[in-house]
């Protein structure tokens, strides 16, 4: 029993198999039609831009997700992530392209000033004087070039580390064995980037996310916006490793490692409701007028999401993964992880469509064409980066220690 | 009380232990327990142990522990002492809810330890049967019950098959489960 995983081929290779390709072209040929039926029939562009910016906000961070995910583990010498690692480096290499997307729809919302989205645009033609008042006491940090930098800023620098990561690790495939320094500046790079992600992942989420409802402000939101797309980010890399497992492919990776991400799931969505509750408690027991509609919106008008949102992210997670047995169960990992992701779905549907547009609210053409457009942009980026280069990082210097994980 | 009687394999190589360890119990063996100076990944198994139930314990004292946080609170503030705060209703569960989520974490941590140094024996001024003192350093000790009826010899040539550098009986005429200084 001393777990020598004899049948482990370290230059396993996996290749896109033509089926997965189709359904993934297929997706995205639906989502799009779907989209587009959607956009000709409402014709309410206020609605299209908020589902484009909670689409591509939220899949881009999700797949980001992916290289925080190396980035500290590098930083904590983690060792046990090595047999997967290439998959998180394959699900990261979907985020410069969402990060374009992204990037077009928020210049092209702030450029046409488009305030029925970020309110602050254009704040003379807001009619109530105190809310004037209020926003622009804060135009010191939401202002047009100000706001433009950090998104650059932001995109940048997230897209040069997802790139920089999948660099070094294919350098060191290439290097001789037992060459350190492509580890070595892995690690020195995961210092940096760290540090800037931190900072950066709050701001973010101010600018794109809590800017919608402008006059209102909470101190936990980002970090709630961040754990949001944490966990589900995870459950995005488990998807994708019991896919493959289930193919016959990644041997290396046992029921230890995806115990262990099972208990990221967990934790993580332990750490969400956490969040969620910590800034609705807060807002509910000051009971200030500012700050409580907020919640008062969503509940009126959004009570179905306001329920699910808890249900699928935190009851269902936390009673289904609880037992040790079921974190190792494929079965229930792809259905709990299908439940996360969709859950912190509508958690970024339900923090963008009441500031945009508003009491009437649909799940339409639009709203799920675009999702599954997504869905099927990331797998076939993933599935076709994964193909290029071998399953398992064989120069790892932290190879052996993964092979012979047990928790 | 009374007084048993165990034959010791002196194992110095955890991967001879593992491998000797179901050798050892194929052979329809029943091991009293296995002592070594460190954790060894994948003894359990090897020693065939049922999965432990302490996190079952766990999930009980959690549970009570939410009970108790929400029943006082409940009772406190809606019938024993009611006391209006900022006009909200009496029974405002939501500002019960981190002392509820600490106590759970509390009796749910403070419990299982009691439960696992309870079982293991661990607890401070617990008194515990030393079978080698070398088990606290560098070998692994393999423990089998004996008593008259076994055939000692056998079981000695077992062992040394398995890997066992050498096998001593050790007795303990004073035997106790459970005993505190």
């Amino acid at each position: 029993m001393g777990h020598h995983n004899t049948e482990v081929d370290l230059n396993e290779r996996f290749e896109f198999p033509a089926k997965l390709k189709n359904i993934a072209f297929g997706l995205m040929g639906v989502g799009l039609l779907a989209f587009l039926a959607g956009v000709f029939i409402s014709h309410d562009s206020t609605r299209t831009l908020a589902v484009m910016l909670q689409n591509g906000l939220f899949f881009m961070l999700i797949t980001l997700i992916s290289t925080f995910f190396i980035a500290i583990h590098y930083m904590a010498n983690g060792g046990y992530m090595v047999a997967l690692k290439r998959i998180p480096e394959a699900i990261s290499q979907t985020m410069p392209i969402i990060a374009l997307f992204v990037f077009g729809l928020i210049a092209y919302i702030i450029l046409g000033k488009r305030n029925d989205i970020f309110i602050w645009l254009n704040i003379p033609a807001i009619k109530n004087a105190e809310a004037r008042e209020l926003l622009e006491g804060k135009t010191g940090y939401l202002n047009v070039p100000f706001f433009i930098v950090r998104i650059i800023a932001y995109l940048t620098v997230w897209s040069f580390g997802v790139m920089q990561y999948r660099k070094f690790s294919l350098q060191e495939d290439a290097a001789p064995a037992g060459s350190m320094k492509n580890h070595i500046n892995s690690r020195l790079f995961s210092g940096f980037f760290l540090v800037f992600f931190a900072v950066t992942i709050s701001t973010s989420s101010w600018d794109w996310l809590m800017s919608i409802d402008a006059k209102w402000y909470s101190t936990m939101y980002g970090w709630y916006c961040f754990v949001s797309a944490l966990v589900s980010g995870i459950s995005l890399m488990m998807l994708v490793i019991q896919y493959l497992r289930n193919q016959g492919h990644l041997k290396a990776v046992t029921d230890e490692h995806v115990h262990d991400l099972g208990k990221f799931m967990f934790a993580f969505s332990i750490l969400w409701t956490y969040l969620w509750f910590s800034q609705y408690m807060l807002i509910w027991y000051s009971n200030n007028p500012e700050e409580t509609v907020y919640f008062r919106q969503r509940y009126d008008h959004y009570k179905v999401l306001f329920y699910l949102n808890l249900l699928m992210n935190f009851v269902t997670p936390i009673f289904v993964l609880m037992k040790n047995t079921s974190k190792r169960n494929s079965r229930v990992l792809v259905f709990i992880a299908s439940v996360i992701i969709i859950g912190h779905w509508v958690d970024y549907y339900q923090m963008i469509m009441p500031g945009t547009v508003g009491n009437n609210w649909h799940i339409g053409m639009q709203e799920i064409g675009l999702p599954i457009f997504f869905v099927g942009l990331i797998i076939w980026r993933t599935f076709s980066q994964l193909e290029k280069a071998p399953l398992i990082p064989k120069n790892h210097p932290y190879l052996q220690e993964s092979l012979h994980h047990h928790v | 009380m009374g007084s048993k009687k165990f034959l010791l394999g002196i194992f110095g190589d955890e991967d001879v232990l593992l491998e000797g360890v179901p050798a050892i119990r194929e052979k329809g063996i029943k091991i009293y327990d296995v002592f070594t100076p460190f954790p060894i990944h994948g003894l359990d198994t090897a020693m065939g142990l049922r999965e432990s139930k302490l996190h079952i314990a766990g999930f009980i004292y959690g549970i009570t522990g939410t009970s108790i946080a929400l029943g006082f609170m409940t009772w406190a503030n809606t019938f024993d002492w009611r006391v209006n705060f900022g006009g909200k209703p009496f029974w405002s569960w939501p500002a019960y809810i981190p002392i509820t989520f600490e106590l759970t974490v509390l009796m749910a941590s403070a419990g299982m330890v009691a439960t696992f140094m309870y079982l293991c024996r661990l607890a401070p001024g617990v008194q515990k049967h030393i079978m080698d003192l070398r088990q606290t350093d560098d070998k692994m000790v393999v423990a089998i019950e004996i008593d008259e009826h076994t055939d000692v010899n056998n079981l000695t040539s077992i062992l040394k098959s398995s890997g066992a550098e050498e096998v001593n009986t050790k007795v303990i005429d004073d035997w106790y489960r459970y005993k505190i200084a």
